[in-house]
């Protein structure tokens, strides 16, 4: 008897298993994606097609052993294609594999974790932080972890709302991005905010394997609204939650143009890319809202600071990086 | 290698592959658009070598 695995189940065992050391693993196992994998290789490759790329999700999720190995055979695959491929949001170790593969690797953002051992909101350093948690539950917000199925109706309906408030032709973003709903909820934590039982803020949760175990602030919208402190308040009840769980880290995730450091370049990468990711840092609020996405994330005074690359199969691209954007469903 | 260029030179290769960046996103299809987009980086990289190496 033989017996199949869905693709999301396959990148799942493979995130979950040895040589996977990225935060943002899980979300390969969420819907759309497409997996790679290789006659009598162990081990996935989560990709999407863009036009004449292919862009991967991360590094080759396999065992150490097998990652050279399954990335030569998706290589071949690629060519078999006429495309090439673009990998998007790998770690340092991911990094340095590929450059030694022939790719061009540059530092792309990165990814933040806070200790939870180690947590605390006490001190000046955070009394604004805990000033607009208050207000928060002063206007009336109770924050509770939920299980989602009763809560799906009204999260799409948030979901419209937030999309709305950014703009008439703002796309909902996907795989570098959560998503709730279908086969791997089950693996995902929600924490919802109402206000008079209105559901005005949500947070959802990812698990996080490898060195750092623990859970990812993931997929988050909120209401537009006077209230300050919505989201701050439901990840902090998240907070106390996997606190005294014994939760080690919770992560932020990546944020792309954050991080850059010239001295985290690997030997061989583009000086030019480099500083074009250093413009879009400083100008390219519209392409992606760096700044503000960090500016919530530094709130938490994350403990670690993780370097995430891009790599070109061949030299560095801007073709190849628009179509990361284009992967992503920004165009 | 390019002589060492001056810094009109290097913000106005700085700019075209923003304004590439752009032009492949409003057209990703078309592969003059994308050439040309690869071609400002990687003028971007000879003129910062060039730079570096004065």
């Amino acid at each position: 008897m033989t017996g199949t695995i869905s693709p999301s189940a396959s990148v799942l065992e493979a995130v979950r298993g040895p040589g996977v050391d990225n935060p943002s693993a899980f979300l390969g196992a969420s819907s759309g994606n497409s997996v790679f994998t290789a006659p009598g290789r162990r081990g996935v490759i989560v990709y999407r097609v863009a036009g004449a790329y292919l862009v991967q999700f991360g590094g080759v999720f396999a065992p150490a052993e097998e990652q050279d190995g399954l990335l030569a055979a998706f290589v071949e695959f690629a060519a078999e294609q006429g495309r090439s491929i673009v990998s998007i949001q790998l770690q340092r170790a991911d990094a340095e594999r590929y450059a030694r593969n022939g790719f061009t690797v540059n530092q792309v953002g990165a990814s933040y974790a806070v200790d939870l051992a180690h947590f605390t909101l006490a001190g000046t350093k955070f009394m604004r932080l805990r000033n607009k948690i208050s207000r928060a539950h002063r206007a009336g917000l109770v924050v509770r972890e939920v299980q989602p199925e009763q809560w799906y109706d009204r999260m799409r309906q948030l979901d419209q709302v937030w999309l709305r408030s950014k703009g008439e032709h703002t796309p909902e973003l996907q795989f570098l991005v959560g998503e709730y709903g279908g086969e791997m909820q089950a693996y995902r934590r929600l924490f919802v905010g109402t206000i008079d039982d209105e559901l005005v803020g949500y947070i959802s949760y990812s698990p996080v394997y490898g060195s750092r175990p623990g859970w990812m602030h993931d997929l988050s919208r909120r209401q537009p609204s006077e209230t300050p402190g919505l989201m701050e308040a439901i990840n902090k009840t998240a907070i106390d939650t996997f606190r005294a769980e014994g939760v080690p880290w919770l992560h932020f995730g990546f944020t792309p143009f954050t991080g850059l450091d010239d001295a985290l370049e690997l030997p061989g990468h583009s000086v030019a890319f480099n500083r074009f990711m250093h413009l879009l840092w400083t100008y390219g609020e519209q392409v992606y809202p760096a700044q503000s996405q960090l500016s919530y994330k530094e709130k938490w005074a994350p403990d670690v600071v993780l370097p995430e690359y891009l790599a070109f199969q061949g030299r560095a691209s801007v073709a190849g990086f628009a179509h990361v954007f284009r992967a992503c469903g920004a165009f | 290698m390019p002589d060492q260029p001056d810094a009109a030179t290097l913000e106005a290769a700085h700019m075209a592959v923003l304004q590439m960046f752009g032009a492949v996103c409003a057209e990703p299809d078309n592969p003059a658009v994308a050439e040309q987009a690869d071609q400002s980086l990687w003028r971007l990289d000879e003129l910062l070598a060039a730079a570096a190496s004065s």
